[in-house]
């Protein structure tokens, strides 16, 4: 027998020896944040206001309890005055900026649903939310109170973290619900610390199908009332990761977005994203550069505490 | 018309070698009065004329790294990457934070990567198998600066006040552990926490009798 028509034989002529799939599996990703929940404050947009930067002004007002203490108000005696307590956080926009340059003929030769510039605009917007959780982290390190440092993360140390918020502020306490972003191994050493457990008056309640379709795939669940999230962005010195329990309140951020891109050629508002096309005819090249304004900060350092257990 | 050819030799390419890693921006080391650590050390103790060595627990300032990101936390860009602490370490003196200057202590180990640089502390050694990046840190040598932070009177002030306050967290633990000491495991827990207490009380102590001179032992 001979000739016989076999698939190696056609490879090259009549035959592929690959074939692309259809669609493009997406590889993991980590980009849920505290951006749309009660947690992070919005202080507000730089647009139009004269500056890049926008001062959060603070004041001790509605709970002075100390009235005539200290300051005169006998019967008779004149009472002096006392002293407002106020301060300021400043939060400071930067410009954060994402850029891809594709050629015609990658784009042309695309397949299904595929690579071409309206499909990175869209990347490049969704990108955003990771932006947004990178910078969440990385103000983490800025609170004041700690506790853990020389350990991994143990139920002893949530509950250190938890009483920490409740006396904060010489014990006028941080008024709750918390909420906790671990990095995903602190998130281990807690779940293994919670199976050790000998006490199961206080029990983890995993999240659910449903509460992670609404919060995100970085929700875990909550333990004693505070909701966590993991983040892979929470990021270490080293020794020691830099995770926070923090409530309402504690961290604010403000955005900017351009109003107008005189010469842009073709620009979209994508959500807090501004993209923008821009065109190199003689390289046969698009690119698509896209651009948002974010600052973030600690607004109230009392409202927060910083959770630093080992690597 | 004749032509001479020349020699083909490969296209010579030197490719920079880049640490596998993500960029990062650089830091600056702070303190803050309340921030305290209970960390064992190795001390040679000499008793007549043996000499052995012991665990002796100190409490030493956790010195915390913050880094220097455009955006976060009031700090100003300058230059893409590159911000402005300025501000940023107005306000955390103003709240009684102390700075380590990494210019005047040299602690920052820069890499070169892909899009910038990797910045990390000096204690952490950082070697690539197979591509892959191994960091270890070398915490005893960090804490041993920490505490020689104290002695040369950079780290002020120093309140045993917070170490009674970290004792107290421990006597919550022991509390709690005591209602379940009949299991060996947690028996043997209750002990390593009686012990830690102690040896807070000991150090603090200590502390009350020789001043800043006690972490000359150590360092």
């Amino acid at each position: 027998m001979a000739n016989e028509i076999t698939n190696n034989g056609l490879v090259g002529d009549l035959r592929l020896a690959q074939m692309i799939s259809a669609e493009i599996r997406l590889l993991l990703k980590d980009s849920v944040n505290l951006r749309n929940t009660p947690f992070v404050d919005f202080v507000g947009s730089i647009n139009g206001m004269g500056s890049d930067t926008i001062r959060v002004r603070k004041a001790f007002l509605d709970g002075e309890d100390g009235f005539s203490e200290f300051t005169g108000g006998t019967e008779d005696g004149a009472v002096g005055n006392k002293a407002l307590v106020d301060g300021h956080v400043d939060v400071v926009c930067k410009r954060n900026s994402l850029a891809y340059a594709i050629t015609d003929l990658a784009s042309m030769t695309g397949m299904g649903s595929d690579i071409d510039p309206f499909r990175i605009a869209e990347h490049i917007s969704k990108s955003y939310d990771a932006l947004f959780a990178k910078l969440t982290a990385a103000v983490f390190g800025g609170f004041t109170a700690q506790v853990g440092s020389a350990s991994t993360l143990s139920v002893d140390v949530w509950v250190d973290a938890i009483q920490a918020l409740e006396a904060a502020a010489s014990n006028k306490g941080a008024p709750g619900p918390y909420v906790c972003v671990l990095h995903p191994a602190q998130f281990a050493q807690l779940q293994d610390s919670i199976r050790n457990e000998a006490n199961t008056a206080v029990s983890y309640s995993p999240a659910s199908f449903e509460a992670i379709s609404a919060k995100g795939s970085h929700y875990k669940g909550s333990y004693m009332g505070v909701e966590i999230y993991t983040s892979s962005y929470v990021t270490d010195n080293g020794s020691n990761y830099a995770a926070a329990m923090f409530a309402a309140g504690a961290i604010g951020y403000a955005t900017g977005m351009p109003a107008s891109l005189p010469g842009a050629v073709e620009a979209m508002e994508m959500g807090e994203v501004m993209v923008e096309m821009d065109r190199d005819a003689t390289k046969a090249l698009t690119k698509v550069v896209g651009h948002a304004y974010l600052g973030i900060a600690i607004i109230d350092d009392d409202r927060g505490v910083e959770i630093a257990t080992t690597v | 018309m004749s032509f001479t050819p020349q020699p083909w030799a490969p296209i010579q390419t030197t490719q920079e070698q880049l640490l596998p890693e993500r960029a990062n921006h650089p830091f600056f080391y702070k303190w803050h009065p309340s921030n305290w650590t209970f960390h064992y050390f190795d001390k040679e103790v000499t008793k007549g004329k043996s000499t052995k060595t012991e665990r002796v627990g100190y409490f030493i300032p956790t010195i915390r790294l913050e880094r220097i990101i455009p955006g976060v936390n009031g700090v100003h860009q300058i230059n893409g990457e590159q911000g402005n602490p300025g501000s940023r370490i107005g306000r955390l003196q103003q709240e009684g934070w102390v700075y380590l200057d990494p210019a005047k202590y040299q602690y920052v180990h820069q890499y070169r990567v892909r899009n910038g640089r990797f910045h990390c502390p000096k204690w952490q050694s950082v070697r690539v198998v197979g591509n892959r990046v191994i960091k270890s840190f070398d915490r005893d040598a960090f804490l041993k600066w920490s505490a020689s932070l104290i002695v040369d009177g950079t780290l002020q002030p120093i309140e045993p006040h917070f170490w009674e306050l970290e004792s107290l967290k421990s006597n919550k633990v022991i509390g709690r552990l005591q209602n379940t000491q009949h299991i060996p495991e947690v028996k043997q827990q209750l002990e390593e926490k009686y012990k830690i207490r102690e040896d807070m009380l000991s150090f603090i102590e200590s502390f009350n009798q020789k001043g800043i001179e006690i972490y000359k032992e150590i360092i």
